[in-house]
């Protein structure tokens, strides 16, 4: 138990560590700043973690540490309990009653067991379980609450199926991430992604589905701020249309266990760039950034040629110059940067960056949609032919969900019968005197034992009533 | 609408002031008059704040929950809803003007994170929203609670053990070599403290409220992580106020562990409730404020 808490202690101060420190998985961007500003101390947090905390191989073996210790105090502790439950409800003797702090002591006119038939009988209306303790045939024994010892039981269980159900989900299943533009088809498999995590276990088993982008459409407040965005799309599996749905956010599309979420989506212009007659580009192309204004790059290695471009979809224009005025497509322009130079794609590099470093500035221009120009500072002719969007899907594989939610409402229960349900315990003694006879009635409670004097209090008071004074 | 709510809303604020000006004057002169004063402006209070919430909740177009205005606002009504109807069925003040006193703080907390009325953002429409935010701002107001149980648990032990070891005699002679002041502390004058449950019985509503809040606590952390998967695809992704959350989580189940399994009382589990306390407090507002993350709304 004590290790178990102060693994516990360490994930704590470990996960604060993982909140100031700048996160590869979030926040790459973060990370590559602090790699600028601090050098040294970066490579040293590099080597230790400290940018990826809660992918780091301590903080794994810390969550290993955390499982073999739960699972060793829960073991022995579960079996106890359970022996506990089923055994038979043990008997009190005179002194343990007598000097309970809730305890009281009287005669009643009444055979003993008429006695115990009427106390049983209050207890009972009072919601406690009774039952005769073992070969004690004057006593009687009443509990409420027995079961709350199993809500601490369920709780730690619950952390338990928890580490499983995360463990097993991350190493069977997978995480990722796809940009489709408008009327395209994405397959489901590893090379589908833009992005993919698959777990160690995962084993490559990828569906093989068709998920086509029929048609996306985003609408926003006046204000500019989005008010909804909305895929159609299509599922087909083996030739055949399998699902048809609009996804948007909070409403997912769920096909074979792999889910799609609706999580990003933006602007695709189509340009078309040609020497003579020659196309030597024709394509949509994924541009990022806001609606109102966003910015992709068009590489064209046959001419050594790179444009930067921005497209507005609203463009306006006063003393200062022009702005992306809405999100909507009133007035479409494409304005672009052109360079020519070495591209330099042998190296590696990411396809919606420009390397510029070896390339000049050569023009800039604009293109209205459906229009075309000569590209400036080039020989070649580029148009705006049509205007399509893209959007954006987190695309996820966890069978370990369930395992989860299993886990989170065991752990609920387990919580609700530990903090609100408290475990009382009451005891009625008999003496038989002839045919009169003495009651000693003793209780206890673990916890709210202020609650349970007030209960204890009326209980006797009831008792002394019905069963001690005046016969029927 | 709009503006209708803004002024509702400064006239809660100053009906909290002056309700809790009125309370703690009760305290001091044992007016009762004052007192029933004091209960009147915190009453008018609730519902200029309630009338304030509404119109909020018309301008905006969804249930005015979706950002830091709005939820310390939620917060603030919500202590005071909590505190008439602690007063009604116990027809004590003890609390009145601490409770209006953190109302007021927490509208003022409020009126700093101000912000325009806005319609939704896609990923806060869900039904989920509802659940986790309400559950949320409730615990957090129990372990809330909670935490002033503690305070009050410490103040209150401090002035028993200072007034125990001496005898009657000493303490009646006390105020002409030390004046009044001392005298109104010790216990000639019960003043706030005196009128407060015995420590050990404040110890004791600490760790109950706390129990009482931590399930809730743990029940919003859980809807989080439910909508979390329905809007984000994962449950849980260590944005910094989901890591947040499991760090308060934890600092209670420690305070829990250390009070029901090491038999922790008084002072040492006191300052365990300021810490899960303290804790909660960076996750609702230092997260929002200093790191950004998923849950940056506003």
């Amino acid at each position: 138990m004590r290790t178990a808490l102060i693994i516990l202690l360490i994930g704590a101060v470990a996960s604060i560590l993982g909140t100031l420190l700048p996160q590869a998985p979030q926040n790459p961007a973060g990370v590559q700043g602090f790699f600028q500003q601090w050098p040294t101390m970066a490579a040293v947090f590099q080597v230790l973690g400290f940018f990826d905390v809660y992918g780091s191989w301590w903080f794994q073996v810390l969550l290993l540490l955390l499982f073999a210790s739960l699972l060793s105090c829960l073991l022995p502790r579960t079996k106890a309990i359970i022996r506990r439950l089923f055994a038979p409800r043990p008997s009190a003797t005179e002194r343990f009653l007598a000097n309970l702090k809730n305890s009281d002591r009287f005669e009643t006119p009444l055979p003993a067991e008429e006695v115990l038939e009427r106390a049983g009988r209050l207890l009972r209306a009072h919601r406690f379980s009774v039952t005769p303790p073992n070969g004690q045939p004057h006593q009687l024994c009443a509990e409420k609450g027995r079961y709350r010892e199993i809500g601490g039981l369920f709780f730690h269980w619950s952390l338990l199926i928890l580490l499983v159900g995360v463990v097993y989900g991350k190493s069977v299943g997978f995480d990722g991430s796809g940009n489709i533009i408008e009327g395209d088809t994405f397959i489901e498999g590893h090379l589908g992604y833009a992005n993919i995590t698959e777990g160690k276990f995962f084993g490559e088993r990828h569906r093989g589905f068709a998920f086509k982008l029929n048609d996306f459409t985003a609408t926003y407040h006046p204000s500019g701020m989005p008010e909804d965005f909305i895929s159609d799309v299509t599922v087909t599996d083996n030739g055949k249309v399998v699902a048809q749905q609009k996804i948007r956010v909070n409403g997912k599309l769920v096909y074979k266990g792999i889910k799609f979420y609706q999580s990003s989506y933006g602007w695709a212009p189509r340009v078309r760039v040609a020497r003579a007659n020659k196309v030597l580009v024709d394509a949509p192309i994924i541009f990022f950034g806001k609606a109102e204004g966003a910015s992709g790059v068009v590489k064209i290695p046959q001419a050594d040629v790179g444009i930067e471009t921005w497209f507005l979809p609203d463009l306006r224009e006063d003393q200062s110059g022009v702005f992306g005025g809405s999100p909507y497509l009133k007035n479409p322009y494409l304005l672009m940067r052109v360079y020519k130079g070495d591209l330099r794609s042998s190296m590696p590099q990411n396809v919606y960056q420009l390397d510029t470093s070896q390339m000049q500035l050569v023009g800039q221009g604009s293109l209205k949609l459906n229009e075309s120009t000569t590209l400036p500072g080039t020989d070649l002719t580029v148009s705006f032919p049509e205007i399509k969007e893209w959007s954006g899907f987190q695309i996820a594989y966890d069978p370990g969900i369930p395992i989860v939610y299993f886990a989170f409402t065991l752990a609920m229960i387990g919580l609700i019968i530990t903090f609100y349900i408290s475990h009382r315990r009451a005891w009625v003694m008999v003496f038989p005197n002839g045919r009169k006879s003495e009651l000693l009635v003793g209780g206890i409670a673990e916890t709210n034992k202020q609650a349970f004097e007030l209960e204890f209090a009326k209980l006797v008071g009831l008792m002394r009533e019905k069963v001690g004074g005046k016969v029927a | 609408m709009e503006n209708i709510s803004v002024v509702l809303f400064w006239v809660a604020l100053v009906l909290y002031l002056l309700s809790a000006v009125g309370y703690f004057f009760y305290f001091a002169f044992r007016q009762n008059a004052v007192g029933t004063v004091g209960t009147f402006l915190a009453v008018v209070g609730v519902l200029s704040h309630l009338g304030s919430i509404a119109t909020r909740w018309i301008a905006a177009g969804h249930s005015p929950i979706a950002n830091m205005y709005e939820y310390t606002s939620l917060l603030a009504v919500l202590l005071m809803v909590s505190y008439l109807i602690f007063e009604f069925f116990t027809k004590s003040k003890v609390f009145g003007g601490l409770a209006t006193g953190s109302a007021f703080i927490f509208m003022g907390l409020a009126r700093l994170f101000y912000a325009e009325p806005t319609p939704l953002m896609p990923a806060l429409k869900s039904y989920w929203l509802e659940l986790h935010v309400f559950t949320m701002v409730i615990s957090s107001g129990i372990l809330g609670v909670g935490f002033i149980f503690a305070v009050l648990y410490v103040l209150k032990q401090r002035r028993e053990e200072r007034s125990r070891p001496r005898p009657v005699k000493e303490a009646k002679a006390r105020p002409a070599i030390a004046g009044g002041a001392v005298a109104a502390y010790a216990g000639d004058s019960p003043g706030f403290l005196g009128r407060l449950p015995a420590a050990d019985a404040l110890d004791h509503l600490s760790y109950r409220t706390i129990a009482f809040g931590f399930p809730l606590w743990t029940l919003g952390v859980i809807a989080g992580a439910i909508w979390a998967e329905q809007a984000w695809g994962r449950y849980w992704g260590w944005d910094p106020k989901e890591t947040w959350s499991l760090i308060t989580w934890l600092v209670y189940a420690g305070y829990l562990h250390a009070r029901v399994t090491a038999g922790w009382r008084g002072r040492p589990a006191a300052w365990l409730a300021t810490l899960g306390f303290a804790a909660l407090l960076f996750t609702f507002y230092a997260v929002n404020l200093w790191i950004s993350g998923l849950h940056s709304y506003a």
